[in-house]
């Protein structure tokens, strides 16, 4: 029987197990905020208005989310998404009210400019070898830097109503950056399931050297991936400034938690184990609603962030409990007790190059800080045989 | 080696089990240590010695029955909640990575295990510490250091000498037992004397010393008694000066199965076109190797630790730089500047690496696609696209080939035994169609049932063409499947053992011999 046989034998099952709790619980919490706040506020939250409202504020968040999907399954962090959505629309902004450029050229520079941006924390990261958590989030000051610089701490508005006009496409009122949300989540899906490109993303995540020596090529692929996560966030800038007309110097950084949340929380969805679009555009949903309720349900300003909080954080225990690529990311490079324990650094970047390690078998061990303690025993130099048990 | 009056015992250990799933670690053993003596602990890899020091320390548990006497009293050796001792006794253990923090310095690592004076404020007394730290130092005879200086800037000596010498600092002078586990293992010869020099202080003492040593000229330089281990029994148990060198290798190696490999037909014929050709290659731990290996041939290599063997196949896979040299692959000149395991791979190499689960497998992916992953492009539909089904259909057929158990290719690889993980890799390696396989340590940590199929595999890559290049401690195994087995020692090919006539003894002997060609032990130093 051949596997296309099965597969269409199963497929049944399969959607049934997709739509399982197990698979995504965050469609049932949806359902249930929907359900809870209709019932809270059934004046203003059942409303067309306030799905509009859902879809335009989580789209941007959304956007950067996806593009956090791609370095997060190759296994680097990018912490400087929120700034360089910030610095793509303050750059937008600049340029259409300090040149004469055409709208297009000025959207194609802005987002160019944050992939360059993106380029050099991939150097930094690859070639650099820099831990991708550090070098993204001083590129975050850096990017700081520019946007003060080049708005010298006012809001830009000259001249960005030439590149508002894309505000006011919409079908029935559904602007364009949900559109744009969803045209990317399929590519991104297409991209990371359905591509040899995608499926090496998610080995270099999860395997490491393991990829290195399957043939897979981690530097290039961790190199792409953020620059894709950075020419994301620069296009979700662009459109913050053609919705709202204006660029505000403190456009930015507020989108950042709410995108990590959405991607780990992503990564418990669909594909338990693997930062995935569809479980993160899910999940990106599920939050803006919880937010956008909130907001109408009047409560404290200060909830909907200890929400986001929770449940980034409540993302990642799951993901720990499940001891699967997010765990690997995550996780803090432990102490190890026992060497023949699979490596769970923190970070590829941050690991030993290869080299010297492959050759454990003739020089053992690095010195592990559990042995500090004099007759404290380590297994690292046990026997082949017996140190695999 | 020293003759000593028959001193009282220290401690007995008899009915010494260790049964772990699936293996037995140690069966029966006994252990008696006599006061103020250096006993070797000796056996081959796997002989049960780090189960054996493991429940010295306290890390292990034995299994229920065992005895410990200790003066008049025997008793069951309770499994103590506190390690490093055995009913009050002090046990400590040196292990052959010393445990030392390198970017630290000696107070640092001195304060580390017996803990920072402080002064009443809680700040820490540096200037005690200090004076502790060269007090230590003189004790036990080492010269004048900078205390402050981070540890990484002594030779390796110097970083024995201070793991020791921390250990016995804060003993006080109870009688106990000094475990040293490969003290010599990254030590030059001449090096390794003035540690000895240490070690007879020690005992001199009064401290007993268990000393586990594979380079056996050391046995008879500084062990008074010696006990030998070996597939978990204690297969001998004397007086050092009773034996020679030939006892020694005799009661370790021994006679053992042999494996089973039907399909091996090691004196087959095989092809006469060079499939692999090393000249002169010099690298870290590789000192002008040269190496020759056709189509169709398995040719194993070995050698004590160091000796060169186990970094060919990192070396021509990239991991670690070459200095000069040339390597062929089916008769093209592989590029050695800047090569990648990727280049490596596409120029026909393909490695199964020793440590299968940091390198082997990728954890979380599925089995399927461990076995694909390699040759997804193959699978391609246009310019980008991957039909995701032919890859899988791709997989079912080397989970086939390999009978790897269970074959569904959807469950995670790290849910499989350590037999299947490993035929996976092997269909993953084998499935990119290399010239040459390399194969490290392929059989560590599989059972013999496993280990069998996976040379079976390997016997039958070799029959399609494939040469085939491989490392292991399983000299029984090298024997069972190797056309020849070269013997590396300082960076090269020394010996060559040809089948048929190929034995475990044949080839333990080659390389305990080798050994007494002194190695530089330049790798430690230049790795990074």
């Amino acid at each position: 029987m051949t596997t296309a046989q099965r597969s269409a034998q199963s497929r049944g099952r399969r959607l049934a197990a997709q739509l399982s709790p197990k698979s995504v619980a965050t469609l049932y919490v949806l359902i249930g905020l929907i359900i809870a706040f209709s019932l809270w506020k059934p004046s203003t939250f059942p409303e067309y208005a306030t799905l509009v409202g859902i879809l335009q504020d989580g789209a941007i968040g959304g956007l950067i989310a996806l593009g956090l999907v791609v370095p997060l399954a190759a296994g680097v962090f990018d912490l400087s998404v929120g700034y360089m959505l910030g610095f793509g629309a303050i750059f937008a902004a600049w340029l259409v009210g300090n040149t004469s450029w055409p709208e297009w050229l000025v959207i194609a520079v802005s987002i160019a400019a944050c992939a360059v941006v993106g380029l050099i924390n991939g150097l930094l990261v690859v070639k650099a070898r820099i831990s991708s958590f550090i070098a993204t989030l001083a590129m975050g000051s850096i990017l700081q830097a520019g946007i003060q610089y080049l708005t010298g701490g006012q809001i830009l508005t000259k001249g960005v109503d030439r590149i508002g006009g894309f505000a006011s496409v919409n079908i029935h009122q559904i602007t364009l950056a949900p559109m744009v949300l969803i045209v990317l989540a399929v590519l991104l899906w297409v991209l990371m399931q359905h591509t040899v490109v995608g499926r090496h993303l998610y080995a270099t995540g999860l395997g490491g050297d393991a990829a290195v020596l399957a043939g897979v090529r981690t530097r290039q692929l961790q190199f792409g991936a953020l620059i894709v996560s950075a020419a994301v966030a620069g296009l979700a800038g662009v459109l913050v400034v053609s919705n709202v007309g204006a660029a505000s110097p403190d456009t930015g950084p507020s989108y950042m938690i709410p995108a990590f949340a959405a991607a780990f929380l992503g990564a418990t969805q669909f594909k338990p184990g693997f930062f995935n679009p569809g479980g993160t555009v899910l999940a990106i949903l599920m939050l803006q609603t919880l937010t956008s309720g909130l907001a109408l349900a009047g409560v404290s300003t200060w909830v909907p962030s200890l929400c986001t909080g929770v449940i980034l954080i409540a993302a990642l225990a799951v993901g720990q409990l499940r001891g699967n690529q997010l765990s690997r990311l995550i996780r803090l490079r432990r102490v190890k007790s026992d060497s023949a324990q699979p490596q769970t650094g923190a970070e590829p970047a941050l690991r030993e190059p290869i080299g010297a390690e492959a050759l454990s078998m003739t020089a053992p061990a690095t010195t592990e800080v559990q042995d500090v303690r004099v007759g404290a025993h380590s297994p690292s130099n046990a026997e082949p045989e017996e140190r695999t048990r | 080696m020293s003759t000593v009056a028959p001193s009282p015992t220290l401690l007995t250990l008899s009915n010494l089990s260790k049964n772990y799933p699936g293996q037995t670690a140690l069966d029966g053993v006994a252990l008696s240590i006599a006061a103020g003596e250096v006993h070797a602990l000796l056996g081959a890899n796997g002989s049960g010695k780090s189960t054996l020091i493991k429940i010295l320390t306290g890390v292990v548990a034995p299994d229920p029955g065992a005895l410990l006497t200790l003066g008049d009293v025997t008793e069951p050796l309770h499994h103590g909640a506190s390690r490093g001792e055995l009913r009050g006794m002090p046990v400590r253990c040196v292990h052959q990575d010393l445990g030392l923090v390198e970017a630290l310095s000696v107070v640092d690592n001195v304060a580390l295990s017996d803990g920072y004076h402080t002064r009443r404020s809680g700040t820490i007394d540096w200037r005690e510490e200090a004076a502790r730290a060269e007090t230590l130092l003189r004790t036990f005879n080492l010269p004048d250091l900078d205390v402050f200086a981070p540890i990484s800037a002594y030779p390796p000596l110097i970083k024995v000498q201070i793991a020791i010498a921390r250990v016995m600092g804060s003993w006080g002078s109870e009688p106990g037992l000094l475990i040293l586990d490969e003290p010599t293992a990254q030590l030059p010869d001449s090096a390794a004397e003035q540690l000895f020099g240490l070690v007879e202080q020690i005992r001199a003492a009064g401290t007993s010393v268990l000393f586990v040593t594979h380079r056996l000229a050391e046995v008879f330089r500084i062990a008074d008694s010696v006990s030998i281990l070996r597939q978990g029994r204690l297969v001998h148990r004397g007086r050092a000066a009773d034996l020679d060198r030939a006892d020694l290798i005799e009661h370790i190696v021994g006679e053992r199965r042999a494996l089973d490999v039907p399909a091996t037909g090691n004196q087959r014929e095989t092809g006469s076109e060079v499939a692999l050709q090393l000249r002169g290659l010099t690298g870290p731990e590789l000192r002008g190797a040269d190496l020759t290996v056709r189509r169709g041939e398995i040719v194993g290599v070995v050698g004590v630790i160091g000796a060169g063997h186990a970094a060919l196949a990192p070396t021509l896979m990239g991991l670690t730089p070459v200095e000069s040299g040339t390597v062929e692959i089916g008769g093209v000149a592989l590029p050695l500047a800047g090569l990648t395991p990727t280049k490596a791979r596409a120029a026909g190499l393909a490695w199964v690496p020793p440590d299968r689960k940091r390198d082997g497998i990728i954890a979380g992916l599925p089995v399927g696609e461990n076995i694909t992953i390699g040759i997804l492009s193959r699978f391609r539909v246009g310019r980008w696209l991957l039909n995701s089904n032919d890859a899988a259909d791709e997989a079912v057929r080397w989970q086939e080939l390999v009978d790897l158990q269970p074959r569904d290719p959807s469950r995670l690889i790290e849910m499989l035994s350590g037999g299947n993980q490993q035929k996976a890799v092997m269909a993953r390696n084998l499935a990119g169609e290399p010239v040459v396989l390399l194969l490290s340590e392929p059989t560590a940590g599989v059972d013999i049932g496993a280990r069998e199929q996976l040379y079976a595999i390997v016997a039958a890559a070799a029959e399609q063409g494939v040469a085939v290049v491989v490392t292991s401690t399983d000299y029984g195994d090298l024997a069972a499947i190797c056309h020849r087995v070269l013997v590396f020692s300082n960076g090269q090919a020394t010996a060559e053992l040809h089948a048929p006539g190929l034995s475990e003894p044949e080839i333990t002997h080659a390389v305990l011999s080798s050994e007494d060609v002194p190695s530089s032990h330049a790798f430690r130093e230049v790795s990074p």
